[in-house]
């Protein structure tokens, strides 16, 4: 039994509770842009839903399910308990205030500013303040998780730092320094500007800095879900880990290449240099490397759980892998969706190219994919695995869950593919009337849009299902004696090899180090111009 | 659905022979489309837009 269990079952909750109320705002949506005419459909409704969905799934469902995992994948592979738990009910809560505050601001309609919150759109202070109660929460947490493994670490001189360990200390260091940007863009911008102690702001320096945020934060969401991948899911379909070794170089890869890529994201925005745009696309390009590894390696991984089962020729293995097991299925799933997802993620990355897509549909089809599937189902799918485990209950409602994957994964193709066609079209993401106007242009988009709210359609229905069968066997499931969480074997025991892709200072000194070549000089560069500021809008 | 479903089983003595050709050919089948896609993109979108020139 995991002695933090209570502490995961907590920030699981408040996890599964955001993604429930943000897949409701998600149908909204689809059914707002394919222009469906419902009762409540104004512009202010659409953009508090884009808001709340937005926030409510990319920070608070994966923030909360990602230090849920946390506590349980550190106690569970270091095989002692938590040490500081007060400290973690402490972030819990602060992050949970953090949360009740913003969201609180944006359901009443006082943060209608995006998940993206750029300024010169203004929200309340409650909002800001509510994020950065939930960084600092998440701090708090980071605190916990490292000093466990600090004192595994005293307790037991020479041993090899677990896989899943290894995975989750990665997460942190790469959430630290990517928290760093958008710290100093709350704290030091928003929140006074927001409280009237600063009349303007600078929309260019917040945007610079919320990008040294933006895009690391995709992979503090992702690498959990490569945790998962490498160290349960092989466990789960009855293999063995490909290689030890090539899972924690992809860690390390991360740690480096997460941060210097922001720039990416503003290829079309003045304020920064070509050169410094260009040197961010480099390294993004870089970071699809650890990618295709990943993908190498976990499949090789399910290859190996298709032979053991007697499977000899080239593709007969898959049909052996336990599809209906959705904490199998979600994540396999999972992985053919980011598949797609890393095709767009390199024409999102490619300086001149960016072009053709820029602030287009083609973005929101290309993270549903992304974080919305490879993250998101990857969630799910370990949730079916973990929340018996947790609570002492068998699964409920086992049919839901094992559709529920197929439900999502159909639903997010219609949506995805759709919205990356009718982007290419040019149609802009982010607007409340597809018509545009009556552009003649629009009328390309009128087949995708539709095609996009059956998507979405799919995808609230497989989130219904996904919180039934949470909450059914959370409170209503059957007791049962919890069964042990188990990781997956490597084929090859590590041993010695590659043992200074543990030592996290060497690897972190280097990421520094590029992200003050990344940033430095834009941003004091930047700082030497006249800068005039804006005041705030909220036209709401 | 039981416990030992969701957890999954495995025979590690079995015979793992012939691996890993099924994965190459899947990876390289996906590097192939994806730089095949990515040409597409390039040279029948990209190219007859024209780039940004300021």
């Amino acid at each position: 039994m995991i002695g933090a269990r209570r502490l995961a079952l907590a920030n699981f909750w408040v996890a599964i509770t955001a993604f429930g109320v943000a897949a409701a705002m998600a149908l909204m949506q689809a059914l707002s842009r394919a222009d469906l005419a419902l009762p409540w459909r104004t512009p202010k409704m659409y953009y508090l839903s884009v808001t709340a969905h937005g926030v409510l799934m990319a920070l608070i469902f994966t923030t909360f399910f990602i230090m849920g995992l946390g506590y349980v994948v550190t106690e569970r592979s270091l095989d002692r308990p938590i040490k500081l738990r007060r400290v973690g009910w402490a972030s819990f809560g602060l992050a949970l205030l953090g949360t009740l505050l913003a969201a609180w601001a944006i359901l009443w309609g006082k943060a209608t500013v995006l998940y993206t919150f750029y300024p010169p759109l203004k929200a309340h202070p409650a909002f800001y303040i509510g994020a950065a109660l939930l960084v600092i929460g998440s701090w708090g947490w980071s605190w916990v998780i490292i000093h466990t493994y600090l004192t595994w670490k005293r307790e037991n001189p020479g041993a090899r730092t677990p896989l899943p360990v290894h995975g989750y200390m990665t997460t942190i260091i790469v959430w630290i320094l990517a928290t760093i940007g958008v710290a100093a863009e709350v704290v030091l911008l928003l929140i006074p500007w927001s409280l009237g102690i600063t009349e303007k702001i600078d929309p260019i320096l917040a945007r610079i800095l919320f990008w040294w945020f933006g895009h690391p934060l995709v992979y503090f969401w992702l690498l959990p879900a490569y945790v998962i991948w490498y160290t349960m899911t092989p466990r789960i379909a009855g293999g063995k880990l490909f290689s030890d070794p090539l899972a924690r170089l992809v860690f390390v890869l991360f740690i480096l290449l997460s941060t210097p890529v922001g720039f990416h994201h503003q290829f079309l925005d003045p304020g920064v240099r070509a050169g410094w745009k260009f040197f961010h696309s480099f390294n993004t390009q870089w970071i699809l490397f650890p990618s295709f590894v990943t993908a190498f390696t976990v499949i090789a991984s399910f290859e190996v759980a298709g032979r053991l089962k007697g499977k000899k020729g080239w593709f007969d293995w898959l049909g052996a892998l336990p599809w209906g097991n959705p904490a199998f299925s979600s994540v396999a799933l999972s992985m053919i969706i980011f598949a797609i997802g890393g095709f767009g993620g390199a024409i999102n990355a490619a300086y001149g190219m960016n072009a053709m897509i820029h602030n287009t549909a083609w973005v929101q089809g290309h993270f549903h994919l992304t974080v919305g599937t490879a993250v998101a189902l990857s969630f799910m799918g370990i949730a079916y695995y973990l929340l018996p485990r947790l609570t002492g209950r068998e699964l409920e409602l086992s049919l839901l869950a094992r559709i529920q994957p197929y439900l999502w994964f159909m639903g997010m193709l219609l949506f995805s593919v759709s919205n990356h066609l009718t982007g290419l079209a040019g149609m802009p993401r982010r607007i409340y009337q597809f018509d545009y106007g009556g552009s003649e242009i629009a009328d390309q988009w009128v087949a995708g849009t539709g095609i996009s709210a059956l998507g979405g359609v799919l995808l609230f229905a497989s989130a219904l299902c996904f919180v039934a069968v949470m909450f059914g066997t959370g409170f209503a499931g059957k007791k049962a004696q919890p069964q042990p969480i188990e990781f997956a074997e490597p084929l090859e025991t590590p041993n010695n090899k590659a043992q200074i892709l543990d030592k996290f200072w060497i690897w972190v000194l280097i990421a520094v180090v590029l992200i003050m070549a990344a940033y430095a000089w834009p941003i004091g560069e930047h700082l030497a111009t006249p800068r005039f500021g804006s005041r705030g809008y909220s036209p709401f | 659905m039981s416990d030992e479903e969701l957890r999954g089983s495995s025979d590690l003595d079995a015979d793992i022979g012939g691996h890993p050709k099924g994965t190459l050919a899947i990876v390289g089948v996906y590097g192939l489309l994806f730089a095949l896609g990515w040409l597409i993109l390039y040279f029948l979108v990209f190219v007859p837009r024209g780039a940004l020139t300021q």
